[in-house]
């Protein structure tokens, strides 16, 4: 049962506000350590030099695309494990049966509430104290 | 302010650089100028408004944009061909997908079928079977939440949701200090009891590197630890106990993961194809040599690599922008920064004014010092106002839009041009252009540029083209806007004038003057008010707007080949270079951008004209004199010209006037506070402020003073002087 | 081995702080000790601080004569010793009753003025131009406990310090005068301060300030704007 506070998490997008609104939403849900980053490559450099337990991120982005992450994430050894929670659009079902293919741990549909984020990450971390 | 409530603002804020993206981008495919990364940035900014309209609950918003976005996608795909009609579509959804980002940014509702005709046209490019997909993907018929019909079952992670007791895990951690360490005062001893306090941690020291007591250097490292940790917490705790001195020891802490799951290398990482790079950079180690024990050697070095973003990989990704540093800082922080540095201007004059009492020979180090210090404040002044700077080009790039508009209600064929758009200008003067600016583009479209018949049938292109252009010059902004229409008719606009008795009806006018008729009040030439141009909105108004921000506005035209109008603005609205003058007891303040020379004028030199306060004879031209301690009442006052100074200044449309002080006291940085908050308007007075001596000084608003001096000479707009042969007074 | 009643024996009484400042003279000392024909004792009754340098010195002195023993060792020098996973070279029984032969002089200078133990706050030396930054640190770090020595930039700072050892040094980086990094060269280069635990204030994201200040020989940094809870655990974890 890990406690939320423990938990470090990196957002994944390149806008800004929806960052911030995924940041409000974990900051409800008790998740203190959370990073941001505004592409995909540069989320994998995050999360091969540093201990995430969670990776929460867009498909759509420049320069690497969130499956594209994904993929990277699970073809490294140190971090193929990291779970990995993918946001996505209305209308985006074949993106997430690839991701599924990809090996993501979850996904969500935008636009969610906390307790639809909450469920999701619980769905992937086991319940949250 | 809510913090959601902050954030949807900031998601508008993006939005309008998306929407900028977006019309940008599909101008430049339509005019031949696109690249395959333009189709993509379009596609992503568009689909990026989607996905913030999606987190924010924008539903219409989110269905027109994923319209737009699915054409935008089949155009990026190739299997939609980038035809003008396809772009104009295009181009049209953007203006839409603009307007409707208006009204949700604004709270008002959507008129029911506002964008449905641009809709059916994107569905119509997307095709009969597309239109299924389109409708029903994007028609929220789908659960909030999950999509139906998939078979997908979320993944438990690793580690995660079992139970308390195997809550725990195993690291073996090997630590192997180097002498650094010890040099750098980070005592191993300290380290390791942190470590145990995470868990439970079995040690072993291995010593066998000691050396013999006479050869020992206390501020070496000789021992080294291998040890196991038990710990309900995670890697990250872990590697923060040896936060400090990681880069100086030999580190590793190998997760213990259940099934020994952990030692299998995977044979050559297959990604895709921009992920390639990335593998060079990050731990280049790992996959490529995968320790017997499944250790990371990579992880000892991790701090110093990978953390910083490599702009330096853009090469392939043209669309991405360079990355500046930026931060968001709220507007009033920066303005009380800038009243701040307005006080030191004032404190820092007084200074100099005390100091420039002092006895001469103490005050040479004191002097420097102080030179020392205005220098400072004048770079810290600029500093300051350059982050309240913002690029033209916010006003600028609502242009093309309204041209398109434009051209399109009245059936004229007319392109945009800008250029200088990176111009900077003070963020208050930036808001007040954006009217002005439209007005005199309404107007170049609406009767500067011809039919296209009426051009050809004149020789020219068919395609009006208005050029819009901003940069600096001389200490000022000049924007320019000029086209190859029509130009002025000069004969229409002077038979108008006397027919409205706005000047006599024997007047005599040069082309200019006639010119810049148009910008006296109750003047319009149109014959119908169309509705574009506006009822009751004349080009006074724009001067007007234009004057109360301190600038100037001059029109020039050429008869059948276009009419350029220049606006002349001040960088800044705060802090000016000012000469200080006596009249009477009581000092003013001239802006020094509008002085074109100072002068003690002999009796030969000056006219007396009944009625007024006389003229000056300069280089053959007449100058009108104003005298201040007459207008402004002021007593004791020099009376007779020749006693005092005559500051001749640009007053405006280039007419020049005569200022009679009493005496120059000197040029400084002056603060201008506005006196309007506390008093009300004072035509002639722009603004006061504190000199150094400490006394209020009246700032000259000479631009107006001619309107207050009543120097229209009967009735004749007051002549100019040419301003090749005036030399400007520094 | 066993103990015959006759051996001579030197017992040296340990002072009670033998940090990583104290480890120069004390390896002289046990040098001396050991090349002398008779068995050292080390009397470890008094010790209040004892850190790695100084045990490698004792382990070493232990290598180079198996006859070293440590008697009475304190509980300070016990966890110390047991902390680390090094075995102590205790008096295997009683030995207690042996009486000194020879008390040596634990005074080499550097280890008798280790520190003045009758002040028992731990002083902290803050040097920062920033008013606003030395009032935050004062204030913290008083209400934890400690006693805070201030200066406005690094010369002041080293002016402010002279020889007086304080427990630790927080330093700003961009100072007038004297920016963080001489301000460390400088004391590291003083043998009273080179092994004090010296923290830079830094910002976040600045990786390549935290090396150069490391690189200068900083024990660690704090980042700006600090959690007052953060900097006393940092603190804490410099000296304990």
């Amino acid at each position: 049962m890990p406690h939320a506070a423990t938990l470090k998490v990196l957002i994944v997008d390149d806008q800004y506000s929806v960052r911030q609104m995924i940041r409000l939403a974990l900051e409800e849900i008790g998740v203190r350590n959370i990073l941001e980053s505004e592409n995909g490559r540069e989320a994998f450099d995050k999360a091969v030099s540093q201990p995430l337990n969670l990776i929460i991120s867009d498909f759509n982005m420049p320069e690497m695309d969130g499956l594209s992450l994904l993929r990277a994430v699970r073809s490294h050894q140190t971090v193929r494990k990291l779970p990995f929670i993918l946001l996505t659009g209305r209308g985006d079902r074949d993106l997430v049966v690839k991701a599924a293919q990809s090996g993501v741990n979850n996904y969500v549909v935008k636009p969610f509430t906390n307790a639809v984020l909450r469920e999701k990450i619980e769905q992937v971390m086991g319940k949250l104290s | 302010m809510s913090k959601v409530d902050e954030l949807r603002n900031t998601f508008f804020d993006e939005c309008s650089e998306l929407l900028q993206e977006i019309e940008v981008g599909l101008t430049d495919i339509r005019d031949g100028r696109g690249t395959d990364d333009t189709v993509h940035a379009v596609f992503r900014a568009a689909h990026s408004v989607k996905g913030g309209a999606g987190i924010f609950g924008f539903e219409t918003l989110v269905e027109f944009a994923h319209v737009f976005e699915t054409v935008l996608d089949m155009l990026r795909h190739g299997t939609l061909a980038a035809s003008d009609e396809v772009l104009s579509v295009l181009l049209t959804a953007s203006d839409i997908l603009s307007d409707l980002v208006t009204m949700a940014r604004s709270g008002n509702p959507v008129p029911p079928g506002y964008d449905s005709e641009c809709r059916a046209a994107l569905n119509r490019l997307i095709g009969a079977d597309g239109d299924a997909d389109a409708a029903s993907d994007g028609a929220g018929a789908e659960a909030a939440g999950d999509f139906d019909g998939i078979d997908f079952v979320p993944v438990l992670a690793d580690g995660f949701g079992e139970d308390e007791a195997s809550g725990d895990r195993v690291f073996n951690i090997a630590f192997r200090p180097r002498a650094e360490m010890l040099k750098k005062a980070n005592e191993p001893l300290y380290i390791l009891r942190e470590l145990a306090k995470l868990g439970s941690l079995q040690l072993t020291a291995d010593t066998s590197a000691l050396l013999p007591l006479s050869e020992l250097q206390p501020d070496h490292a000789y021992i080294n630890w291998t040890g196991t940790l038990r710990t309900a917490h995670g890697r990250k705790e872990i590697e923060e106990v040896f936060e400090f001195v990681v880069d100086d020891c030999d580190l590793e802490i190998v997760e213990e993961l259940p099934e020994g799951a952990a030692a299998a290398p995977i044979a050559d990482p297959v990604l895709p194809d921009s992920g390639v790079a990335i593998v060079d950079d990050a731990p280049a180690e790992a996959p490529a040599n995968p320790a017997a024990d499944g250790s990371s050697p990579a992880l000892a070095e991790m701090p110093v690599r990978t953390n910083a973003a490599e702009p330096a990989k853009d090469g392939a990704g043209a669309a991405v922008k360079p990355a500046a540093m930026t931060t968001r800082v709220d507007l009033e922080k920066i303005d009380r920064v800038v009243n701040m540095v307005g006080e030191l201007v004032i404190a820092q004059a007084m200074l100099g004014q005390v100091v420039r009492e002092l006895p001469e020979d103490m005050t040479a180090r004191l002097q420097h010092c102080l030179e020392e210090v205005i220098h400072h404040t004048r770079e810290l002044k600029d500093s300051v106002m350059s982050m309240r700077a913002q690029q033209v080009r916010t006003v600028f790039q609502r242009m093309p839009r309204l041209v398109r508009e434009l051209s399109a209600k009245t059936s004229k064929n007319v392109r945009l041009e800008m250029s200088g758009e990176a111009t900077e200008i003070d963020k208050t003067i930036i808001e007040r252009l954006s009217d002005p600016l439209t007005h005199i583009i309404r107007n170049s479209v609406d009767h500067g540029i011809e039919l296209p018949q009426e051009r050809r049938a004149a020789g020219k292109n068919e395609q009006g083209v208005i050029h819009l252009s901003a940069g600096h010059r001389g200490g000022r902004i000049v924007i320019e806007i000029s086209d190859d229409g029509a130009g002025v008719n000069g004969e229409r606009v002077l038979k108008k004038a006397k027919e409205r008795g706005l000047i006599d009806a024997n007047a005599v006018l040069t082309e200019d003057e006639i010119n810049n008729l148009i910008f006296l009040p109750g003047f319009s030439t149109a014959e119908t008010i169309s509705d574009i141009s506006g009822r009751g909105v004349g080009m006074d108004v724009v001067r007007r707007n234009i004057m109360d921000i301190g600038g100037r506005i001059t029109l020039k035209s050429e008869p059948g080949r276009g009419t350029t109008i220049q606006l002349s603005l001040p960088l800044t609205l705060a802090v000016m270079d000012g000469m200080v003058v006596e009249i009477g007891q009581d000092n003013y303040v001239v802006p020094i951008s509008a002085i074109v020379e100072c002068m003690r004028p002999t009796r030969a030199d000056v006219r007396n004209l009944l009625g007024t306060a006389g003229t000056l004879q300069l280089r053959g031209a007449i100058v009108p004199l104003v005298h201040l301690g007459d207008l402004f009442g002021i007593r004791g006052a020099i009376r007779d010209v020749v006693d005092g100074v005559v500051i001749i200044v640009e007053a405006g449309e280039g007419t020049r006037l005569g200022l009679v002080v009493d005496e120059l006291r000197g040029h400084q940085q002056v603060v201008i506070k506005s006196i309007e908050e506390n008093y009300g308007v004072v035509p002639g007075i722009a603004g006061a402020t504190i000199l150094g001596n400490g006394r209020v000084a009246f700032i000259l608003d000479v631009d107006r003073l001619s309107g207050v001096a009543g120097t229209e000479m009967d009735g004749v707009a007051v002549p100019r002087a040419e301003p090749a042969v005036m030399a400007r007074a520094s | 081995m066993g103990q015959a009643t006759d051996e001579i024996a030197r017992t040296i009484v340990l002072p009670a702080v033998l940090d990583q400042a104290a480890a120069e003279g004390f390896l002289g000392m046990l040098l001396r000790a050991v090349e002398t024909d008779d068995a050292v004792r080390l009397d470890g009754s008094a010790v209040d601080t004892i850190t790695t340098p100084c045990i490698q010195v004792i382990l070493a002195a232990a290598k180079a004569d198996s006859r070293l023993t440590i008697v009475n060792p304190s509980d300070a020098m016990r966890s110390a010793f047991d902390d680390l996973a090094l075995p102590l070279p205790v008096a295997s029984g009683g030995e207690t009753d042996i009486e000194p032969v020879a008390v040596m002089e634990q005074a080499d200078e550097a280890v008798s003025t280790a520190v003045d133990t009758e002040n028992m706050a731990k002083r902290i030396l803050t040097i920062d131009d920033s008013k606003t930054m030395r009032d935050m640190l004062m204030l913290t770090l008083s209400d934890a406990g400690y006693e805070v020595l201030q200066a406005v930039d690094g010369q002041d700072g080293i002016d402010v310090l002279g020889d007086k050892r304080v427990d630790v040094v927080i330093t700003d980086i961009n100072m007038p005068k004297m920016d963080g990094y001489e301000v460390i060269r400088n004391l590291r280069a003083n043998p009273v301060h080179k092994t004090t635990p010296i923290l830079v204030l830094t910002t976040e994201s600045d990786t390549e300030k935290k090396n150069l200040a490391r690189n200068a020989g900083a024990t660690g940094w704090m980042v700006k704007p600090f959690d007052p809870d953060q900097l006393v655990a940092t603190i804490r974890k410099v000296s304990p």
